[in-house]
């Protein structure tokens, strides 16, 4: 006889709200529906009540790990209505910057996914490792959560001082190579509890749409940062990371991949930061008529924002779609035939965000 | 940019020129599009669903812009709902039933055939279609706010 078991939507894998309706027989999970909208916000009819300089701090606050990105995609969007050239200086920051968001947002995941395991040691060594990413984006922006760093034609902020950052950023790295890289790709307890478990098949991924490292576990080389280049990619010779095992533990190594790939991004772009201005001598408060898309690889995966001008200093529309708009349905394909036990670690898998989700 | 895909979009029921408007990026506006035919074709292409973009019309209408990738090219198909509706692309694409399910949500508009067209960001008991409110200079006028 099935057992309808329903998780959520408060519940002990993630500190956001959504729910797990899980159906069962005995041990082995036979389908999965998930339920969202518990933190529904409505950011994008918000949107276009504010003019675009009260944009930028509204879409800041779609999420709490990835607000850099939001800010940036949108501001992408505006200049590329306006066809406004973004200073060298400024997209060497703003590359800086979300691949420090990634790192951060990478370490946060590992250790959440440690904990679900049990693996209390490996999520206290993470979250320390952690820590030193967030005095780094403090160092930086003067902030932990939401920086401020993007306005439309640049940067807010310049890095006063590459040097403080380069060697932080080294000592992360050393962090990432001694402890996370292998433990998760060598421990017993990290394979045991993620090799073979929440297949998401090739024909699936692209079925679902999935992005991000979702994807790239699946097998799918697919990357904003490659794919449609932006800020200073080019210039740094961005490096996918694909594995083709499909499972969590794909998933973890591609993060885990990841993590020093951006380490690698940051010092580059450090050392080769070119002079010049921020950002334009003037604020940008209207935008000309027109319509733009632009996509950005944020931790999670690809975010996408549709923005419309009528050429006053509101927006038609604002469309925000999130990378876990399109991940969290998934987990009903990874879960089919999974035991009961490992639905924690699958749906962590997804690194799901509600904040995005229900924006 | 995939030269027979371009041709074969065009060739679809209801379709229009493509337009060009940046080295990627391709648009297409043909109110009456074929919107299963179009996912039908993108599935076998192995191009993905990105996203649905949906902007309220005037006279209770609805544009739906229909944003997929495939490699390094974006299609971004515009197409216009009657009396509201389109059909659902869900069965044939999974990543639509959600996007779907949220525009229901928000415009109130329905997608015929969709294998689960329960609200998904919002109570049911609440109406559907609260983001149709005008934006930009219109809406400030409609709201009656200065500069």
């Amino acid at each position: 006889m099935p057992y309808r078991i329903p998780i959520g939507p408060y519940h002990p894998a993630l500190e956001e709200p959504y729910k797990l309706n899980i159906q069962s027989k005995g041990e082995i999970v036979e389908d999965v529906s998930v339920e969202v909208g518990f933190v529904h916000r409505a950011i994008e009819l918000l949107a276009q009540r504010r003019n675009y300089v009260q944009d930028l701090v509204l879409v800041e606050r779609v999420c709490g790990i990835c607000s850099n990105i939001h800010t940036l995609t949108f501001s992408m969007a505006a200049e590329q209505i306006a066809s406004i050239r973004v200073p060298d200086r400024a997209r060497y920051i703003r590359t800086i910057m979300a691949e420090l968001e990634r790192l951060h947002s990478h370490l946060l995941w590992a250790g959440v996914g440690s904990e679900d395991i049990g693996f209390q040691t490996m999520f206290m060594e993470i979250y320390a490792l952690r820590e030193k990413v967030m005095d780094v984006l403090e160092i930086i922006s003067g902030n932990r959560v939401n920086y401020s760093m993007n306005c439309i034609g640049g940067v807010n902020r310049d890095i006063t001082d590459p040097d403080t950052v380069l060697a932080a950023v080294r000592e992360i790295r050393a962090g990432i190579e001694k402890t996370i890289i292998p433990i998760f790709t060598a421990n017993r307890t990290i394979l045991a509890r993620t090799r073979g478990v929440g297949v998401l098949s090739r024909e699936d991924a692209v079925a679902y749409g999935v992005v991000g490292p979702i994807a790239r576990a699946s097998g799918l080389a697919i990357d904003v940062r490659q794919d449609f280049s932006y800020a200073a990619y080019e210039e740094l010779g961005f490096k996918i990371v694909t594995q083709d095992t499909c499972d969590v533990m794909a998933r973890v190594v591609v993060r885990a991949l990841e993590m020093l790939e951006s380490c690698r991004l940051i010092e580059k772009a450090l050392l080769e930061l070119p002079g010049g201005p921020l950002r334009p001598s003037e604020l940008v408060t209207v935008i000309p008529a027109g319509e733009a898309v632009a996509r950005v690889e944020a931790p999670r995966g690809e975010v996408v924002y549709y923005l419309k001008s009528d050429g006053s200093d509101t927006p038609v529309r604002v469309k925000i779609r999130t990378p876990s708009d399109l991940n969290i349905p998934s987990v009903r394909a990874m879960a089919r035939g999974q035991a009961l036990g490992d639905m924690a670690i699958i749906q962590a898998s997804v690194d799901p965000c509600c904040s995005c989700t229900d924006r | 940019m995939n030269e027979t895909l371009e041709t074969r979009l065009e060739t679809l029921p209801g379709a229009a020129a493509l337009e060009r408007r940046a080295a990627h990026e391709l648009w297409m506006t043909a109110p009456a599009l074929d919107v299963t035919a179009l996912a039908a074709l993108m599935l076998e292409q192995g191009a993905r669903l990105s996203t649905m973009t949906a902007l309220a019309l005037e006279g209770g209408e609805t544009e739906v812009i229909y944003h997929y990738i495939l490699g390094q090219a974006g299609y971004h198909l515009r197409v216009h709902t009657r009396s509201n509706c389109l059909p659902s692309v869900a069965p044939i694409t999974a990543a639509a039933d959600w996007i779907e399910r949220e525009i229901m949500d928000l415009f109130a508009v329905t997608f015929i055939g969709h294998p689960n067209p329960a609200r998904l960001l919002r109570p049911a008991q609440l109406e559907a279609g609260y983001f149709r409110e005008p934006g930009g200079a219109a809406g400030k006028a409609a709201r009656g706010q200065q500069d």
